[in-house]
C-alpha cells in the first residue's frame, strides 16, 4: 500500500472548484481542503506504480499548473 | 479511539499536504521521536530538514518551517532521506582485494597501515605526484579540508580533484571571467521578488524542486507580471510551465544568447548607468583586447534573431520576445541554470553570455535580480569551490600557483611552504588518464562513483582496476568493484560537518545517530591515514591551537598528521583561511551555524551572533538602502545584510564594486567584464555517420549514480531502470514504440535501452538518465580534452550517436 500527501495547484483560482470535483472523482484521491497555495489531497494506491500513474494523470490535466508530492509512505499496512 | 497504522500514515500525509497548501494543521506528534536540524543530503539547494530519531535510528524527516530556503517543504528525495541510510547492503567492514579477485575483511588498523605503506612507498619512490585524491561535492567541508591539507600540505601534490569538476567547473569559469570572483552576487530570496525567470539548461522543476516551488509561488502571486522563459532542447516539466519555451537545437545556445544580447541593445533595453561598472573584452581569460560598447554592438549585428533563427531552431519572434521580457525596464530578472550550460564544450562561454545579459540590463545587485548558477551537489560550493578542492586552488579562493597564497595557507596549516605544490597538475579526467598511464600509482576516491560517472568510462574503469585504488563509500558501487581497498563510511547525520550551497550559504549537519557498527566517518579515515603517512615521510605539522572567537593562537603542537582532532577544530582552522578573503566565513562560528535555520551566507565578517552574512555581493550599504529601502533582512533568528560585508570591511568604493581580482579579471579593477564571444558549437556535433545527439542527465526520482536513491524502495519502484527518451517524430522514422529496444552507439561504446516515446525529446536528440548502474550510459560519452570546457569540464550534453532498432 502506498500513501502520499500532495498539493495540486490550479492554473487559476477560477479552476479551483472544477479541479476539486475532478480530483474527487478519482478513486485513489481524498481532497482534504483548499488553501492559499493549492488543494491538499491524500493519495492511496495499491503500490508505488499506481501512485505514480495517478500523480502523472493529475499533473497532465490542463487546469493543473503544479503537482507536488509532499509526503510518502509505502510500508505494508 | 486508537489510530491504526494506516490511519496514522494517512493523517500524516494529510498534515503535510495541508501545511504545504497554506492551511493550519493539527500535527500528530510522536513524542518518542526527537528532531535535530540538518540539511538535505541530495542536491545543491540545501533544504533545511528536521531529522527524527527514535531508538538510535532516523525514522522520519520533515522540512524545517524556519528555513529561509524551503520553508518547511521537501521534495520526494528529501522525504526519502531516512531510507537511504538503511539499505541491506551497507558496507560495514574494511575490505582488501586478494590475488584471486575476492575481498578479505581486515581491521581498520590493517587497512590504514596498508594504505599508508603503499602511498608513502610510492611517494618516496616516484615523488608526490604518484598519488592522488578524488573527492566529492558530497564530502563535508571538514573532510575536504582535511584531504586538501594531507595531499597539498603534507604530501605536497596538487593531485587533488573531485567530482565538482564534472558538474560546475564551467560556472566557476564564468564567474571568474565576468566578475573576477567565484559564486553568485545574489541569493535565493531574489526568486521571491523577481518578475522574470530566465531558466536555461536546467530542469529546475525536477532537479531543484524546492527552488521551483518558489518560482511557482512567485508566478502564482503575480501571474500577469511574472514571466517564465525556459530555454531547453527538451520539453521538460520546467518547460511545460513556461510562458515562453525556446526549444533550441542542441549546441546552438551560444547563438541564442548572443541574439538576445543583440535585441537588448537594438531595442533600447540597456541600462547605461550600470554599464559604468562594466568593461568589454574579447574572448575569455586575459587573452583578448578591451573594446567598447559600440564595438560590442557592432559585433552583435551578425547575431540579429532573423539572421540566426534557422541555426538556433527558434523563431526570431520568440528570441525577440525572450530578450524583451528579460530586459523589461523597471522589472527584475533572475537567471537559473545548471548542467545544460556547464557540461558543455562551450560551458564557460555560455555562463559568461548569461552574465552578459544581466550586466547589459543592470539586472544584478537589486531585489529580484541575479545571474544565479544552481549547483547539483550539497557541498560542491563549500567543500570544493571555496575550500580549494581542485588541483589549481587552495582554501579561501586562493591559487596554488600564487606564492603569496601558498605562504598564507602554509602558515595556517603549520607546514613549511616548500612542501606545497607550486603548480597544478591536471583536472579530474586528466588525473584518471594519468592513472591509466601509470604515472599515478595510487588514488583515494572518496564519496563519489567515478566508475559510473566519468565520461568514456571504460578506459578509466580499467585504470582504477589496475592501480592501487582506495574507495570510501557507504554502499557497493560500480567503483568499489574496482577498488583495492574499500573503506566503509558513515553518512549524512551519522557524522558531523558543514556544507555550502548555491547562494554562498553554509549549514551545519549534526551527528544524530551512530553509523552501523564497523563504519566510521571519512574525516576520521583521513585523519588516521594522514597520521601514518606523515610519520612514514617524517613530516611534522606545527598545529596552531586557536581561539575560535578571536583567531589568536593559544598554543602550538608539533604532530604527525593534520593537527586538528575534531570537526569543529578543522572548521575553525578553515575559517582562518577565509578570514579577510571575499569568501569570508570567519563569522560562521559553530554556534551560529547550529542556531540559525538556513545557516550563514558569506561574506560574513563578524562573529556577532545575529549576523548571518551577506545576501548580496558587490553593493555598498548606501546602495542597499537605495535599492532595497533597507540594509538588512531580518529572519526569524538573526539577519543578513543586503550589502556586501567584504566590500564594507575592506573600505572599497561603492555604490557598485565588482572587486574580483582573479587573474582573468586583470585590467578591470572594480568593474565586471562583458565578454565579447563568438558563437560556437560543442566538440562532437552529429554527422552523417552519427546523426543523433545524446543528452544525459538526472531524473526526479534519483540522484546522481543512484547509490542512495536506488536503495529506497519507492524511488526504485517509481523509476527502476534507465531508458532512452525518443521524440514521436524520431520514433516514427526509427519504427519504434515505447517499450521497444534501441541500440545507441557512439565512437566510444554502445548500450541497449528500452524506448520511451515522449514529447519531452526533441527530434534529432535523445536523452538517457545516468542513475542506472546496470546501464552505464557514460560508456558512450566523450572524454577527449578537446571536448572540455575552458574550465576542463567534460561535455555530457552533446555527444554524437547512431541508433538502431534491436
Amino acid at each position: 500500500m502506498a500513501i502520499a500527501g500532495a498539493v495540486v495547484v490550479p492554473v487559476g483560482k477560477e479552476f479551483e472548484d472544477d479541479l476539486k470535483a475532478r480530483l474527487n472523482s478519482l478513486r485513489e484521491v481524498e481532497v482534504q481542503d483548499v488553501g492559499s497555495k493549492g488543494i491538499a489531497i491524500v493519495l492511496e494506491a495499491e503500490d508505488a506504480g499506481r501512485l505514480k500513474e495517478v500523480s502523472e494523470e493529475i499533473n497532465g490535466w490542463e487546469e493543473v499548473i503544479d503537482f507536488q508530492l509532499v509526503y510518502y509512505n509505502w510500508e505494508e499496512v | 479511539m486508537a489510530l491504526s497504522r494506516r490511519d496514522f500514515i494517512k493523517a500524516s500525509a494529510a498534515a503535510a499536504a495541508l501545511s504545504m497548501a497554506g492551511l493550519p494543521v493539527e500535527v500528530l506528534a510522536d513524542p518518542s521521536i526527537r528532531y535535530g536540524r540538518s540539511q538535505c543530503r541530495f542536491c545543491g539547494t540545501g533544504c533545511t530538514v528536521l531529522a527524527g530519531v527514535k531508538n538510535g535510528k532516523v525514522v522520519s524527516v520533515k522540512g524545517d518551517a524556519d528555513s529561509p530556503i524551503n520553508f518547511g517543504r521537501l521534495c520526494m528525495k528529501g522525504y526519502s532521506l531516512p531510507h537511504i541510510m538503511y539499505g541491506k547492503d551497507r558496507l560495514t567492514r574494511p575490505l582488501v582485494r586478494q590475488a584471486d579477485g575476492g575481498y578479505k575483511e581486515v581491521s581498520w588498523d590493517e587497512a590504514f597501515d596498508l594504505i599508508a605503506e603503499r602511498f608513502a612507498g610510492y611517494i618516496k619512490k616516484y615523488g608526490p605526484d604518484s598519488v592522488a585524491w578524488y573527492g566529492s561535492g558530497q564530502n563535508t567541508t571538514q573532510e575536504a579540508f582535511a584531504a586538501n591539507k594531507l595531499f597539498k600540505g603534507i604530501i605536497g601534490t596538487a593531485n587533488v580533484e573531485g567530482n565538482p569538476r564534472l558538474c560546475m567547473a564551467s560556472a566557476v569559469g564564468g564567474y571568474l571571467n565576468t566578475f573576477g570572483a567565484d559564486e553568485p552576487a545574489g541569493t535565493y530570496d531574489d526568486l521571491d521578488a523577481t518578475d522574470c525567470f530566465f531558466i536555461i539548461g536546467s530542469n529546475t522543476a525536477e532537479q531543484h524542486p524546492m527552488l521551483f516551488r518558489r518560482v511557482i509561488d512567485r508566478k502564482s502571486a503575480y501571474p500577469g507580471r511574472v514571466k517564465v522563459i525556459v530555454a531547453d532542447p527538451r520539453y521538460t516539466p520546467t518547460a511545460r510551465y513556461a510562458d515562453l519555451h525556446l526549444k533550441f537545437r542542441p549546441g546552438y545556445d551560444t547563438f541564442l544568447l548572443n541574439a538576445m544580447a543583440q535585441v537588448i541593445i537594438e531595442e533600447g533595453l540597456v541600462d547605461h548607468d550600470h554599464l559604468k561598472y562594466c568593461t568589454f573584452r574579447k574572448g575569455l581569460k586575459t587573452k583578448g583586447d578591451f573594446v567598447d560598447f559600440e564595438a560590442f554592438k557592432a559585433f552583435l549585428s551578425d547575431y540579429a534573431p532573423e539572421k540566426v533563427e534557422s541555426r538556433v531552431g527558434v523563431p526570431a519572434g520568440d528570441i525577440r520576445e525572450a530578450a524583451r521580457l528579460f530586459g523589461r525596464k523597471g522589472y527584475a530578472t533572475v537567471s537559473l541554470w545548471t548542467m545544460g550550460l556547464n557540461q558543455r564544450t562551450k560551458g564557460v562561454q555560455l555562463n559568461c553570455q548569461v552574465h552578459n545579459l544581466h550586466l547589459l540590463t543592470g539586472k544584478i545587485g537589486k531585489p529580484g535580480c541575479d545571474s544565479l548558477s544552481l549547483t547539483g551537489q550539497p557541498n560542491a560550493c563549500g567543500g570544493t569551490r571555496e575550500q580549494g578542492g581542485l588541483t589549481h586552488i587552495l582554501p579561501g579562493h586562493r591559487a596554488v600557483a600564487n606564492p603569496k597564497h601558498r605562504a598564507e595557507i602554509a602558515e595556517i596549516w603549520g607546514v613549511p611552504v616548500e612542501w606545497l605544490p607550486k603548480k597544478p597538475t591536471g583536472p579530474a579526467v586528466n588525473m584518471f588518464m594519468r592513472l591509466g598511464e601509470g604515472k599515478i600509482k595510487a588514488i583515494w576516491i572518496n564519496t563519489t562513483n567515478p566508475g559510473q560517472s566519468l565520461p568514456n568510462a571504460s578506459r578509466h574503469r580499467e585504470a582504477m582496476k589496475k592501480a592501487f585504488t582506495v574507495v570510501s563509500d557507504v554502499y557497493p558501487t560500480r567503483t568499489t568493484e574496482l577498488a583495492t581497498v574499500i573503506l566503509p563510511s558513515s553518512m549524512w547525520v551519522e557524522k558531523e560537518g558543514v556544507m555550502g550551497q548555491t547562494d554562498r550559504r553554509s549549514q551545519f549537519i549534526p551527528k544524530l545517530v551512530d553509523p552501523p557498527a564497523g563504519a566510521i566517518s571519512d574525516f576520521q579515515q583521513i585523519k588516521e591515514v594522514a597520521r601514518r603517512i606523515a610519520r612514514k615521510l617524517g613530516r611534522k605539522t606545527r598545529y596552531r591551537v586557536i581561539d575560535p572567537g578571536t583567531g589568536k593562537v593559544k598554543g602550538v603542537k608539533e604532530v604527525y598528521g593534520l593537527g586538528f582532532e575534531t570537526e569543529e577544530e578543522a572548521w575553525n582552522e578553515y575559517r582562518l583561511c577565509t578570514r579577510g578573503q571575499d569568501v569570508d566565513l570567519w563569522g560562521a562560528t559553530y554556534e551560529k551555524l547550529k542556531a540559525h535555520a538556513g545557516g550563514v551566507q558569506w561574506p560574513c565578517t563578524s562573529t556577532e551572533f545575529n549576523n548571518r552574512g551577506s545576501a548580496k555581493r558587490y553593493i555598498s550599504k548606501d546602495r542597499a538602502r537605495e535599492v532595497f529601502g533597507s540594509t538588512v533582512r531580518q529572519y526569524r533568528t538573526g539577519y543578513v545584510t543586503l550589502y556586501d560585508q567584504h566590500l564594507e570591511q575592506k573600505g572599497l568604493k561603492g555604490p557598485i564594486n565588482y572587486y574580483g581580482g582573479h587573474p582573468f579579471h586583470k585590467g578591470s579593477k572594480g568593474k565586471a567584464i562583458v565578454r565579447v564571444l563568438k558563437a560556437g558549437l560543442d566538440y562532437e556535433m552529429p554527422d552523417a555517420e552519427y546523426p543523433y545527439v545524446l543528452n544525459t542527465g538526472r531524473v526526479i526520482e534519483h540522484w546522481h549514480s543512484g547509490t542512495m536513491t536506488m536503495r529506497v524502495k519507492l524511488l526504485r519502484e517509481l523509476n527502476p531502470r534507465a531508458y532512452v527518451e525518443v521524440s514521436p517524430e524520431d520514433a516514427r522514422s526509427l519504427g519504434v514504440s515505447s517499450g521497444d529496444r534501441l541500440k545507441l552507439t557512439s565512437r566510444r561504446g554502445e548500450i541497449v535501452l528500452p524506448v520511451w516515446v515522449t514529447e519531452r525529446a526533441r527530434p534529432g536528440m535523445v536523452f538517457v538518465p545516468w542513475f542506472d548502474e546496470k546501464k552505464l550510459i557514460n560508456l558512450l560519452t566523450i572524454d577527449d580534452p578537446k571536448s572540455w570546457s575552458g574550465a576542463k569540464q567534460p561535455d555530457y550534453k552533446v555527444c554524437a550517436i547512431k541508433i538502431q532498432r534491436v
